[in-house]
């Protein structure tokens, strides 16, 4: 069998296959990690004080860029694979591939600005 | 109305796409002979596919098996009217179909150690029936088609063969075919063509057989002034589902299920003391119709019960899942619950277009060869089967022969010429569907069938005598002067369902008369055809067997000896 | 008791397009959906076409969209079908010939791309391969598919992507690839390894919904993914 290189060049569906599931596993973990620190870890008010530092460390910040780039990846694949089995007309197809991709890349820049936009305090 | 016609040319042909049809294609395609494949079917909707229990071959996995003994079980089974030397070369090769089978990647079912397994099946005197569950027939041709993919194999699907090709030198040289998805007339013309084309069912009310089983093969024989052998012998199946004639294995009793009468009594036990429910088909069938007719059927109606609630679920469900699927979607019941009601249901039939031992079809009493014409399967008596066939010898023969054939087929291409179509056959075959589209009828093809219905399974039935028979004959002869005021209703080119079946009815009619005839002139009882006025067999005068031709004035008769070589007929007792 | 069926008719020759015609008929007790339409066919309108042959549920030839799902007519038992009109279509997503009839040849110009034939390289034995009932076990199921199209014609992916190979093809490359004496898995994996192929299946579970021989489809398209993916990465 070929190796995933060429299986990427190929696109015959299996990268996103597996990219789909790899991603599901990150999501599933990291929501859950959300769930703890919001609610059992991190109680007490939330504010500027205490969300700040945590939003402003750089594992922070990496686990979240994962999450943007993961979420967006999951949601725009499964969006394209509806597109692909449900929408006949080669046109249309096209054009809402078009649209999702332009959601897609509008959601990435506006979260990555978001990610960087909270710098530690001095 | 301007009908196309197309012209195709190929060394070999072969009408039907059943078991026997695609294993003489494979041996063509293997020998690298052009072929051409024609069915009315796609091939997987062949009646292969409903074949159920098993292939027969001595290959002694499960006993202490031999060739002599299937020999000689096949003999027997016969009432000693088929021809030895072919039941001989028949059971040898037998083991090899199996095994090659097998090599083509068949999903025989297995024994623990994954040999192949074998049960137990009427008439066979040791467990013989290899098998894949109760899908048998199914796994064989779809496996036999998935080889022809392989092969390549070129098919024309969805095409009526509306007449043989048999020049007036005595050649025939291919057929002429209604496109039925598009209409048009295909011209084919060929080195050599093979008749594959299935049973006859379809005369009968109660009937295991497809829509498609109208016996086309036979009637394209006959018309053509070639004679039919032994139609006479009707195989009637011990078990269909009540009043719908679906086949419920012999496995089911191969497996140890029993058969029932309305008091609850194994009433096997009065006709078949030692083989109770595995004693052959037609001592099966005609005890079936004797406990009915003497009133001991379930509440006194007309059927009897299978029971096979003491084989448990875990047997049924790994050995039978068909039987209980086909028993609870059309009759309403589980097998593992409750008894199946069954009667006996018309099946197979042993006689067919006469061939040699290597498929080429003969055309008198002196085996003369046609050339150019090969026959194999069920439409063809080579005879193997005799009077009476034994259970899982059918799909053996389909394939074994089907190979035989294709076999000698290839052989003879290499040196024969091909030899064209008449344009006067040409001209016949677009006049004979020309009067079914421009004609004017009143009478309904379904209902001419109904008719032949009513006279085939009333009057020759599993229990024949003198005057039901001579009135078989008159009634048919009388359907057949129906035959020009049939109506067809679709006027239509395209998937002329309408057409097709008016088409079918002529071919029903045209060859019911000769077996009602046949068996109104056989004055005996032997194997499957059983004459209540002349109740035993009569080796002196009819140890023969019948030819039959059609004729203007009416079937004419003729016959030809039985070969006999190692076993003399003796009382015939199970 | 009287039943009324709505049928969908077109035979190209004579209609611009397809339209409804509904016949009401006496239906008997124990009737299928097969038994209605012959009746009509026989009895009442001989123009109107389908295909059927073993009427046993085996052959195949009698897939059609009964009520909105894919059935085999043969096997589909009016007293099962509520009370309402009959509604019978052809199989979506293949070309309509006429009436219930459509194109197969699609579908099984699929089923040929998979190389849906047993592959051996090495020499046959004199006898049989062997094979353990465990083994044959894996198999057995898909080995049974009588290739009536209910499957393919039912999913979403094939009717949006006739280049799909579908549900029937992909089980058939199954049933090959996962049999203990075939050699020609990698040959065959390679080609359904394909975006036309296991990856264009997205668990819709149609195909198994609507097969009649109640395979479950899906969970054999998943071990090839799963094989798959084990092979590539």
């Amino acid at each position: 069998m070929g190796s995933g290189k060429s299986l990427v060049k190929r696109n015959k569906g299996a990268m996103a296959w597996f990219l789909q599931r790899v991603t599901a596993l990150y999501l599933f973990v990291f929501l859950i990690a959300h769930f703890v620190i919001m609610h059992f870890v991190g109680t007490g008010e939330v504010t500027y004080e205490t969300v700040a530092p945590r939003l402003s460390s750089p594992l922070w910040k990496a686990g979240d860029l994962l999450f943007l780039l993961f979420a967006l990846y999951h949601g725009i694949n499964g969006l394209w694979q509806v597109l692909e089995d449900y929408i006949r007309g080669r046109g249309l197809r096209l054009f809402l591939y078009a649209v999702v991709l332009t959601i897609a890349v509008v959601l990435l820049v506006v979260g990555t600005i978001t990610i960087f936009s909270v710098n530690p305090v001095k | 109305m301007e009908i196309e016609k197309y012209y195709h040319k190929s060394d070999a042909l072969v009408v039907g796409t059943g078991l026997a049809g695609l294993r003489a294609a494979l041996a063509l395609a293997d020998a690298g002979i052009d072929t051409i494949t024609i069915s009315k079917v796609y091939p997987t909707r062949s009646h292969s596919v409903s074949a159920q229990g098993g292939i027969a071959a001595a290959i002694a996995h499960a006993s202490d098996d031999s060739t002599e003994l299937h020999m000689w079980d096949t003999v027997k089974g016969s009432d000693y009217l088929g021809d030895q030397d072919a039941i001989e070369m028949f059971v040898n090769e037998a083991i090899e179909t199996v095994y090659e089978m097998e090599h083509m990647g068949v999903v025989f079912s297995r024994m623990p150690d994954g040999r192949i397994a074998q049960r137990r099946f009427g008439g066979h005197s040791r467990p013989r029936a290899v098998y894949a569950a109760d899908y048998t027939g199914h796994v064989l041709l779809h496996t036999l088609f998935e080889q022809c993919i392989k092969k390549r194999v070129r098919f024309f699907n969805e095409f009526f063969v509306l007449k043989l090709v048999y020049r007036e030198d005595g050649v025939v040289s291919g057929v002429i075919a209604w496109d039925i998805r598009n209409g048009g007339l295909h011209i084919f013309n060929a080195k050599a063509t093979l008749f594959a084309t299935g049973g006859f069912g379809r005369a009968f009310k109660i009937t295991s057989n497809s829509f498609a089983n109208t016996g086309d093969g036979l009637a394209l024989v006959l018309r053509e002034g070639l004679p039919i052998e032994d139609l006479e012998f009707v195989q009637f199946h011990p078990t269909g589902l009540y009043r719908l004639g679906i086949l419920v294995t012999e496995g089911a009793r191969g497996e140890g299920g029993y058969l029932l009468n309305g008091k609850g009594e194994r009433f096997m036990k009065n006709y078949a003391p030692e083989k109770m429910e595995l004693a052959p088909r037609d001592v099966v069938s005609r005890a079936i119709q004797t406990e009915i007719n003497e009133g001991r059927g379930i509440d006194g109606k007309d059927y009897v019960y299978i029971d096979l609630r003491h084989l448990g679920a875990e047997k049924i469900k790994e050995r039978l899942p068909q039987i209980r699927e086909l028993a609870m979607n059309f009759v309403g019941v589980d097998p593992i619950k409750e008894p199946i009601p069954i009667q006996p249901t018309a099946h197979y039939q042993m006689g067919g277009i006469p061939t040699t031992k290597k498929g080429e079809v003969t055309k008198d009493s002196q085996n003369t060869i046609v050339p150019g014409f090969y026959a194999a399967g069920e439409c063809a008596c080579v005879s193997i089967h005799g009077a009476n066939r034994l259970g899982t010898n059918s799909q053996q023969e389909a394939i074994t022969m089907g190979r035989i054939a294709g076999e000698a087929m290839a052989e003879f291409v290499k040196k024969a010429d091909l030899f064209s179509i008449p344009e006067q056959a040409i001209e016949e075959a677009e006049a004979y569907v020309r009067k079914y589209l421009e004609g004017n009828g009143s009478v309904r093809p379904a209902e001419l069938r109904e008719k032949l219905h009513e006279t085939m399974t009333n009057k020759v039935g599993i229990f024949r005598n003198e005057k039901d028979l001579s009135e078989a004959v008159k009634e048919v002869r009388e359907l057949e002067e129906q035959i020009p005021k049939i109506k067809v209703e679709d006027k239509g080119f395209i998937f002329n369902l309408d057409l097709q079946e008016a088409l079918e009815t002529e071919n029903l009619i045209l060859f019911s008369e000769i077996v009602a005839a046949g068996a109104l002139n056989r004055k005996e009882s032997r194997g499957a055809h059983y004459r209540v006025d002349y109740p035993k067999r009569d080796d002196e005068n009819w140890l023969k067997h019948t030819l039959a031709w059609k004729t203007p004035e009416g079937v004419k008769f003729d016959y030809k000896p039985v070969v006999i070589t190692k076993y003399q007929p003796q009382e015939r007792k199970y | 008791m009287k039943r009324k069926f709505k049928i969908f008719r077109y035979d190209p020759q004579k209609d611009k397009k397809p339209y409804y015609k509904e016949y009401e008929i006496e239906v008997q007790d124990g009737w299928t959906v097969l038994d209605a339409i012959n009746h009509i066919h026989f009895y009442v309108d001989g123009t109107l076409a389908f295909r059927r042959a073993c009427r046993s549920e085996i052959c195949g030839s009698c897939a059609m969209r009964i009520n909105g799902k894919n059935r085999l007519a043969c096997k589909t038992q009016i007293k099962f079908l509520g009370k309402g009109t009959i509604k019978i279509e052809p199989l979506p997503g293949l070309p309509v010939i006429k009436d219930m009839i459509v194109d197969m040849d699609p579908f099984f110009k699929n089923l040929e791309k998979v190389k849906p034939y047993f592959i051996k390289y090495s020499p046959l034995p004199d006898e049989e391969q062997l094979q353990t009932p465990e083994e044959r076990e894996v198999i057995n199921e898909a080995a049974i598919c009588i290739l009536c199209g209910a499957c393919t014609t039912s999913c979403p992916s094939f009717w949006a992507n006739p280049d799909y190979l579908g549900p029937a093809a992909l089980l058939k490359a199954y049933r090959f690839i996962f049999d203990s004496r075939d050699e020609g898995a990698k040959e065959r994996l390679e080609i359904i390894n394909d975006r036309n192929g296991i990856w264009r299946c997205h668990a819709i579970f149609n195909c198994t919904e609507a097969c009649p021989k109640e395979i479950n489809i899906t969970h054999y398209i998943k071990k090839l993914q799963n094989l798959a993916v084990n092979s590539e990465f």
